[in-house]
């Protein structure tokens, strides 16, 4: 049961950050374009 | 001032009166499932509806002055493009800065309440992860757009005010038993001083309503969509206050202090629970979730055009000003807004963060209505080209305004003392900083190159 906590915790953990990277991803991106 | 707009398209203009309203009472319903209830340790059921009265009164002048300034300026600083134009820029940054903090303080503490909700649902949660989740998702929706950001809003808006009403109407019909006898038990328990203590905690029933005003920029049609949206809103928050507080104080008794109303974490759900009847205990148990989420995503919308605002009149820096040219949004500030939130979130001290998000838009309460009093002074005509929208009894109701402001602040000096004092010292350090700062880019504005305005009055007499 512990176990199946922490895996739900780290893909929690997983998901934020996965959406951070792609919101920080896609801002540099965009600015690099901008300034071509 | 504006001329270094960016060096990518403007705001995409898609919204309309629905999305405003969404965007201003889905900010502010977190405030009528939990936080206002402490109105009721202070002063009682009297207290809170005096409270209720007092604060309903200024933020339905403060919705009218949003909606006449927010409709003719139709820019996205809100309150600190509106004191840029008509008060002076270090009293514009000030603002532009507390509108910031304001929403920024209130999105942290509304995803940590998620957090904890969920929590109590799951135990062996965990709430770093799940606060981090809210705020990055929140950031994602907002940065994709801000039809999206708004239209969710208004589906978990809708939600959770419909919960109050069915939860309401259930009562009064008979659903379960209601217990007015509540009402006089715990009606003044600290007599008349608790009355006036109990005005501090008055805002949180209305909190945020006027950054409904603050998405003028990216309306369709802004002289319609911003008095429309607003006025609704107002409305929608004062029904659902009053129900709110009525069938509270029916179920959950007020005259213990340390436990019942007064005390109640989340006073709509604990109620619901006292009612016991379970469809209406799941429906308030997803409102109070919905709102705070809702809540969140609209501080998100707010404060990054608040920082944006700052930051294309170079208050900050000039690199948060550029607009995604895909999605059409202020995506640097947007995503701005996240460490700032998360740093709030993680500092561990909630009601700190709370108390600097009520000082931080009592402030803008001042400076609001100051601003519609300096806007009717430079153009006292009523050309629907400048004023699309005449908000009734002004200048009159707008110096009522600020003096409830001025009254609710110091009624912080019971229990905040410190925190008040913090605040203001902050903020006067931020006018004189700014106010220098804008010295390097002082100069004379042109309105009707910028505005499409006539020259204000004061121009006219000098010529």
């Amino acid at each position: 049961m512990d176990m199946y906590w922490t895996v739900i915790n780290g893909v929690i953990y997983l998901l934020a950050f996965a959406l951070i990277g792609w919101v920080l991803l896609d801002a540099s991106k965009t600015s690099k374009k901008l300034k071509r | 001032m504006t001329e270094d707009f960016s060096e990518s398209p403007g705001l995409v203009k898609t919204l309309r009166p629905y999305h405003v309203w969404a965007l201003g009472v889905g900010i502010v319903l977190v405030g009528e499932f939990m936080g206002w209830n402490f109105t009721v340790a202070k002063g009682g059921i009297l207290g809170s509806l005096l409270a209720m009265l007092v604060a309903g009164t200024m933020y339905i002048i403060i919705s009218l002055c949003a909606s006449e300034l927010g409709s003719a300026t139709k820019l996205a600083g809100g309150p600190y493009d509106w004191a840029r134009l008509f008060v002076g820029p270090g009293a514009a940054a000030s603002v532009g800065l507390a509108v910031y903090m304001e929403y920024i303080a209130l999105e942290a503490a509304d995803a940590i309440v998620v957090a904890f909700i969920a929590q109590e649902v799951f135990p062996e949660l965990q709430v770093f992860p799940v606060t981090l989740l809210v705020i990055a998702t929140l950031t994602f929706i907002n940065y994709r757009g801000v039809v999206a950001a708004l239209t969710l809003n208004f589906f978990m808006t809708a939600i959770a005010f419909l919960a109050i009403i069915l939860f309401f109407f259930s009562g009064t019909f008979g659903v379960f038993e209601l217990h007015p006898e509540n009402l006089f038990q715990g009606a003044m328990p600290n007599g008349m001083i608790g009355l006036f203590a109990a005005l501090q905690f008055g805002p949180w029933f209305f909190l945020g309503i006027e950054g409904a005003a603050m998405c003028a920029e990216e309306c369709k049609r802004p002289s319609r969509a911003v008095p429309l949206g607003q006025q609704a809103g107002m409305i929608t928050l004062l029904v659902g206050a009053a129900m709110t507080l009525f069938i509270c104080a029916n179920l959950l008794p007020s005259n213990i202090p340390a436990e019942g109303l007064g005390v109640s974490v989340y006073p709509l759900f604990e109620a619901a629970q006292a009612s016991g009847v379970p469809v209406l205990i799941g429906l308030l148990a997803i409102g109070t979730l919905l709102t705070c989420v809702s809540s969140a995503n609209g501080c998100v919308c707010d404060s990054s055009r608040s920082w944006f605002a700052l930051s294309r009149d170079h208050f900050v820096s000039n690199w948060f000003s550029s607009v995604h040219p895909k999605y059409q949004t202020p995506y640097k500030a947007v995503i701005f807004t996240m460490p700032i939130a998360i740093a709030f979130a993680f500092s561990g001290y909630l009601d700190q963060v709370i108390t600097f998000s009520i000082v931080s838009g009592l402030l803008c309460y001042v400076l609001i209505p100051f601003s519609l009093i300096r806007f009717r002074k430079m153009f006292p005509s009523h050309v629907s080209k400048v004023r699309p929208f005449v908000s009734p009894l002004q200048p009159w109701i707008s110096y009522f305004a600020i003096l409830i402001a001025i009254t609710i602040m110091s009624t912080l000096f019971w229990g905040y003392r410190y925190n008040l004092i913090f605040a203001l010292v902050f903020y006067l350090v931020a006018y004189f900083y700014f106010h220098n700062k804008h010295k390097k880019h002082q100069h004379e504005f042109d309105w009707g190159r910028e505005m499409d305005w006539p020259n204000p009055s004061h121009h006219e007499a000098k010529e």
